[in-house]
């Protein structure tokens, strides 16, 4: 009886958790599966095989929003990237004040993604905005940020590498830290320069760890939706619509259930690929992130 | 020799007046935004829908911030989200320990398909399940709940495997000292595993804390009464008000994020350690 009590237990401890994420997290998987094989009528409910998702390719506005999405990650991951790996590098340094910069650069990841919104709105703004203002002070004509086609989504990306550069920049430091000073110290008794050291000490000891910050911040550009929701709610026209704003509005607005199945699923796949690759990277590399 | 000795020291402090150059550079421009908040918060109207465009407000407006407070129900936002984030923590907290408890601490059949299972929860944001869970919500009627806005969250891995990775640290001979002594699994987690996670918690009540504070998405689906808003989506609304003038707004910007950032000049240290670690989140 003891025996099997003892049996029991690492059960009951998971048990709390496992309900959750199978009420939660997997049921709603298989839900959204079945739902997007099916069309809800008024009172009918019935499968339509793949006419959803045939809706889907069909759909400019889709195609729209998933190509709205790509220029976003397109922009935002490799400057994010880049920048984070730069200041990063910079303050893995002997540097003096180091703890300040790293304050002052991870601060913006602290705001919600409503306050950087609101916020870069205001700086964007085509009369009473800073930044129109700056660039006339140096003899540049305004910009319509915001109401520019061809000018939204990049101003947006410009907020969010402003967000998040302080975030991976920590990854990136963390990572930094973990690679041990022979290195370092090897390389200097064969002569290196800070240059050549970077590029072949650091650069290939960091690799799985650009790779992992590449697929996060991969991840998260597919996941934007706040930002957009309160500069520009898609606009001018569709020109800054991406998926989950596309897939929101199909919910809330058409009440298109299953149709926004389909979308969900489709997103779905492509943050699966993206996380099977960044596992797969964790299992490859030796070097742990933290 | 020696003077190729100062030359590589003149070069390297070079390189270093570089270096400092670009990291102040860009110290400049990451906390100017931040800056700019804080004036745009602080000025009155006229200034700031002025084409003659000011640095720093002449007159300073504190009016912002009271009438911003007084204007919409922030008071009501803010005791909102405080208890969404606070349930969602507690909730999360406790049952992410005893899962990475269990799953670091115990050899049992399925261990891996488990720990597996909990994972996959990584992969499935909100914005993949809106449509199963608002349907859901609505058929166990939680929608315009606080149990609606906060349980849902909880299922997510993050914690699950921080706790994991931590509990694996601690000593297995703790347990079976205590289990000798007569200590039940479920009093020995209580009162010494649960005690000598402390860090791993902090880093766990940090960051659940920030997500909840500062997501959108989800409290716009679940929450649709104006009186069970959460602080961001009030934020949201009150810019659509037209009314609303760009001070105010910005004075409750400020507002919403100043529990954020107490949190983290309070836990730096943790809250430096958990991103490091959700190098692992998605």
């Amino acid at each position: 009886m003891r025996f099997k009590k003892q049996m029991l237990t690492p059960y009951i401890f998971l048990m709390p958790q496992l309900l959750l994420v199978g009420i939660f997290a997997f049921f709603p998987l298989v839900y959204n599966l079945i739902m997007s094989f099916q069309e809800i009528g008024m009172i009918s409910r019935g499968f339509v095989g793949l006419d959803q998702y045939v809706n889907m390719f069909e759909d400019e506005v889709f195609w729209t929003s998933l190509k709205n999405t790509f220029i976003y990650t397109m922009g935002t991951v490799p400057l994010t990237t880049l920048f984070s790996l730069v200041v990063a590098v910079g303050l893995n340094q002997k540097i003096a004040g180091k703890k300040i910069f790293r304050t002052i650069y991870l601060f913006p990841y602290l705001t919600s993604w409503v306050v950087v919104g609101l916020l870069w709105q205001w700086m964007y703004s085509t009369n009473y905005g800073v930044l129109n203002k700056l660039l006339n002070l140096i003899g540049l004509p305004s910009l319509a940020w915001l109401q520019a086609p061809a000018l939204t989504i990049p101003s947006i990306i410009i907020a969010s590498i402003w967000h998040d550069v302080g975030y991976y920049m920590v990854i990136f430091l963390a990572g930094l830290q973990s690679i041990s000073p022979i290195y370092y110290e090897a390389s200097t008794i064969d002569g290196a320069n800070s240059w050549k050291q970077f590029r072949f000490v650091t650069l290939p000891l960091l690799k799985p760890i650009i790779f992992i910050v590449l697929i996060l911040s991969m991840i998260n550009s597919f996941k934007i939706f706040d930002q957009i929701y309160v500069m520009t709610g898609g606009g001018p026209g569709r020109a800054s619509l991406m998926i989950v704003n596309y897939i929101y509005s199909v919910i809330i607005t058409e009440m298109r259930l299953s149709y926004a199945s389909a979308i969900s699923i489709f997103l779905f796949l492509v943050i699966l690929i993206l996380t099977a690759l960044q596992r797969r990277m964790f299992k490859d590399s030796d070097m742990e992130v933290g | 020799m020696k003077l190729q000795l100062n030359k590589t020291k003149t070069n390297k402090r070079v390189s270093k007046c570089l270096l400092y150059i670009l990291l102040i550079g860009g110290a400049i421009i990451m906390a100017f935004p931040i800056f700019y908040m804080l004036s745009l918060a602080l000025k009155p109207a006229a200034e700031i829908y002025s084409l003659d465009l000011k640095l720093l407000p002449e007159n300073i407006a504190w009016s912002n911030f009271t009438e911003g407070w007084a204007r919409s129900g922030f008071n009501k936002y803010f005791l909102n989200t405080i208890i969404i984030a606070i349930g969602a923590v507690l909730f999360s907290v406790f049952f992410n320990s005893m899962a990475g408890f269990a799953l670091a601490k115990y050899n049992f059949p399925g261990r891996n398909i488990i720990f597996v299972f909990i994972l996959t929860a990584l992969m499935l944001p909100t914005q993949v399940k809106m449509v199963p869970l608002y349907l859901l919500m609505i058929n166990i009627g939680w929608i315009n709940t606080f149990q609606g806005a906060i349980i849902p969250t909880i299922s997510q891995a993050f914690g699950v495997f921080l706790m994991r990775q931590y509990c694996l640290t601690i000593p297995t001979e703790l347990i079976e000292v205590s289990r000798i002594d007569g200590c039940s699994d479920f009093r020995t987690f209580w009162q010494i595993i649960f005690p000598l996670c402390k860090p791993a918690m902090a880093v766990n009540i940090i960051f659940q804390f920030m997500w909840r504070w500062n997501d959108l998405l989800w409290p716009l689906i679940v929450i649709r009464e104006e009186k069970l808003y959460t602080i961001q989506q009030g934020l949201a609304f009150f810019r659509e008000d037209p009314s609303v003038a760009g001070g105010p707004i910005m004075a409750m910007s400020i507002v919403s994020v100043l529990p954020i950032v107490v949190l983290f000049f309070a836990l730096q240290k943790y809250f430096i350690q958990g991103i490091a670690t959700t190098g692992m989140k998605v």
